[in-house]
């Protein structure tokens, strides 16, 4: 049942107040709509009064909507006949239907704050709810719409597509950092790609970083053809995304360049003795005009014996060091002569992908862990002014990295290499520009602490009840109406919540312009295609014997 | 046009504007002379209003009691045997009837060739000696399709009746939806249901 056209050009009403709700933040309405007051849907009454001089829109988002009017159970006797059948027979056809709608009042949008203002003050009694327009609502619900600074993931779910556009403040999402929570297959890396692009395009041309354990975003480098270059770049501007596809292989990090606080991360379980013996050997080594600037592990080993080799009273802390120097100074990452520099992973409108699918998760975490630890340390260093523009540690411009699988990087139980730098950055990346993009499949894994420093949250179906309570625990603005909708959010579906939008929505995701690297293997397809006739005329083809003929010519020839 | 149906008797009062009280003819009255089973409580029958021979509006009702009157006194003279009643006392002998309780459930109408039927509070009386009908099994089936071209099957005037004194005791509105399964078998199902909700009511609630 819908409302009927309105004969003049106000909107048609859709229910009228009850009562307020048990608390000043919360109104109850009732209407015979129920098609148009979905949960998740905004609403709008009036508020004011003598007191109030204005009479303002105050917007509100449906919590619930129960029947009121239900059919007595005896209609339900036989399966076959439903029940609306048998009220029809008594005469009771539509038009009695009544829903009782529980409603959360979020205010009065202020435009110059552009944030909700609760208006502190009972609804009236009777008072006429409306639908609150599209139009209007797209630019309640995002800061910027279109514009510089603004990303588009997709369209309010219950609005027709394209009614409702949704976009996302970007620069609330690199100072703020941003979370994305779902479970495996329900669309957790296609939204992460549909962000990347937009980062990437016209309106925010950005420098961003991918920690891919699973090699799924290559197919991002489509982000330089067609159809993403028509609908997401500027045709008057010479601009295209950069995007470069590194493995473990093409990141190297020169021994020497390491400083003191980097070894703090590497070497895992090192004690304070061991610490402070090498930062002795370091020092040791820097001041060595023979040796130069640029010191091997090697040098450092020889450096550590010669140093403290007949040290009988630290000999333990020796031995323990030197194994740990061993065992993590030569891993992949580290080189005595080869360097990426971090101007190679960072610039302005590139994207750089990591992708580390074969490697063990302690070196995710020590590459990662160097990584953090680096950029961290260049944007210090630039924004204090500490180093020229010809440092390879100055970086003047944001960064966004994005985390794959984050629950193996801040993991809740247990420690991990990369667990203390991505703290520090989550909580004091803000002021030098580096936003972190968590993305995880297990939010309960997931350490609370680091979860709750990312103040947007796109969280997408979930089921586990550990990984819900997480989110419950530590995204703030996620209500317990929101939470019973995650186990019934189908794959593209999210509900967004946080700093880089005005109000928590539920959302579609649009469609990428890129393919999606991700998706799930079809494996009875892929059986079948195997055991397929031409396929086994391939295979026959691939190991028949050379035909005489030409092996004879071969001969000869 | 079908043959008019069986006349029963006529109206001789009225409890409400929705409740008549008729009584039903004696022998030699009306030919043929209507018989028991011909007005069994939950039948349906028609209170014809206009003054035409043919049947133009009426009042459809139910059947929801039989009664035979019989004045007071009479019951002194049981001494007297019939036949001296007969000849000592005819008037006495007049005043016995059947009465028939008659809740008015919808109405009927015919303006040119349209037939109408209403299932409604009927907003108008029956003249005193109105004459009751039978109502055809036809006419049943289309009292309960009021609306022939939804083909709809309506019996909104349920809830009513089950206010009703008379249809309280429960079993009578049981053999009521009886009848109208039989008249109506297509919707035997949907009627099983509200039997059985009846008969729950009836059999479990009284307890």
């Amino acid at each position: 049942m819908i409302p009927k056209e309105s004969n003049t050009k106000s909107p048609a009403v859709v229910g009228r107040i009850l009562s307020p709700g048990e608390t000043i933040s919360e109104v109850v309405i009732l209407s015979p709509y129920r098609e148009l007051l979905k949960v998740g849907e905004f609403i709008y009454y009036f508020s004011g009064g003598e007191a109030e001089p204005k009479r303002r829109k105050v917007i509100c988002r449906i919590t619930s909507c129960e029947s009121i009017k239900n059919y007595p159970e005896y209609m339900f006797l036989n399966p076959e006949i439903p029940p609306s059948d048998l009220s029809s027979v008594l005469g009771i056809d539509n038009g009695h239907e009544l829903y009782k709608v529980k409603a959360v009042v979020l205010g009065y949008f202020n435009k110059k704050i552009k944030s909700f203002v609760n208006p502190r003050l009972a609804p009236e009694q009777g008072e006429p709810v409306f639908l609150v327009p599209s139009e209007e609502l797209k630019h309640i619900i995002s800061g910027k719409v279109d514009a510089p600074g603004s990303a588009h993931v997709g369209h309010l779910f219950y609005r027709p597509e394209g009614d409702v556009p949704v976009y996302l403040d970007v620069a609330e999402l690199v100072s703020k950092h941003l979370a994305i929570l779902a479970a495996t297959g329900s669309g957790k890396s296609y939204t992460v790609g549909v962000i990347l692009e937009e980062i990437m395009g016209k309106h925010n041309k950005g420098s961003v970083l991918v920690i891919d354990p699973h090699g799924e975003y290559h197919t991002l480098q489509e982000m330089r053809k067609e159809p993403y270059k028509s609908k997401m770049l500027n045709p008057k501007e010479d601009y295209i995304p950069e995007v470069k596809v590194l493995t473990q292989k093409d990141i190297k990090i020169r021994i020497s360049d390491l400083e003191f606080s980097d070894w703090h991360h590497i070497l895992k379980g090192a004690s304070d003795k061991m610490l402070n013996i090498l930062k002795n050997v370091i020092s040791s080594l820097r001041h060595d005009a023979h040796i130069g600037r640029h010191y091997t592990l090697q040098d450092i080993l020889t450096r550590l014996h010669r140093d403290y080799g007949d040290d009988l009273r630290d000999e333990t802390s020796v031995r323990g060091l030197e194994w740990r120097l061993e065992e993590y100074g030569r891993k992949e990452i580290f080189s005595d002569s080869v360097h990426t520099s971090l101007k190679t992973l960072f610039a302005p409108g590139r994207i750089t992908i990591l992708q580390l699918p074969e490697v063990e998760e302690e070196d995710q975490q020590l590459i990662t862990s160097v990584i953090l630890q680096r950029i961290l340390k260049a944007r210090i260093r630039t924004l204090k002014k500490q180093i020229e523009p010809e440092d390879e540690f100055y970086i003047d411009f944001p960064v966004f990295i994005v985390l794959e699988e984050a629950h193996r990087f801040s993991p809740a139980f247990g420690e991990s290499r990369s667990k203390s730098i991505l703290k520090t950055i989550l909580s004091e990346g803000r002021k030098f520009g580096i936003g972190i993009c968590l993305v995880s499949q297990r939010p309960g894994k997931l350490d609370s602490d680091t979860l709750s420093q990312c103040l947007t949250q796109i969280i997408m179906k979930i089921i586990n009840p550990t990984d819900q309570e997480n989110i419950k625990q530590s995204v703030e603005g996620v209500t317990s109406d929101m939470l019973k909708e995650l186990p019934s959010l189908t794959k593209g579906q999210a509900i967004i919540v946080g700093e880089a939008i005005n109000t928590p929505v539920l959302v579609q995701i649009r469609e990428r312009y890129t393919r999606h690297g991700g998706a799930s293997h079809d494996a009875p397809a892929q059986w079948l295609k195997k055991l397929s006739p031409e396929e086994k005329e391939k295979k026959a083809m691939e190991s028949a014997p050379i035909a005489l003929e030409t092996r004879q010519r071969k001969l000869f020839w | 046009m079908k043959e008019r149906s069986k006349i029963i008797g006529h109206i001789i009062s009225a409890d409400a504007f929705n409740k008549y009280v008729v009584r039903v003819f004696k022998k030699g009255e009306t030919d043929p002379s209507p018989k028991p089973e011909d007005y069994t409580p939950a039948s349906f029958v028609i209170i014809k209003l206009n003054k035409e021979e043919e049947l133009k509006k009426g009042i459809v009702g139910i059947i929801s009691d039989v009664m035979l009157y019989n004045p007071d006194y009479s019951e002194y003279l049981s001494a007297m045997e019939k036949k001296y009643v007969e000849v000592f006392s005819p008037d006495l002998y007049h005043e016995q009837a059947t009465l028939l309780i008659v809740l008015a459930v919808g109405s009927m109408e015919r303006k040119r060739d349209k037939l109408t039927w209403r299932q409604e509070i009927v907003g108008f009386l029956p003249d005193f000696h109105a004459e009751v009908f039978q109502m055809r099994e036809d006419e049943i089936r289309s009292f309960h399709y009021p609306a022939p071209e939804e083909k709809k099957f309506l019996i909104s005037y349920l809830p009513y009746l089950k206010k009703m004194r008379e249809f309280q005791k429960g079993h009578l509105l049981h053999a009521f939806l009886d009848k109208l399964s039989q008249f109506l078998p297509e919707q035997k199902e949907k009627i099983k249901i509200l039997q059985k909700q009846m008969d729950w009511e009836l059999r479990m609630k009284s307890l």
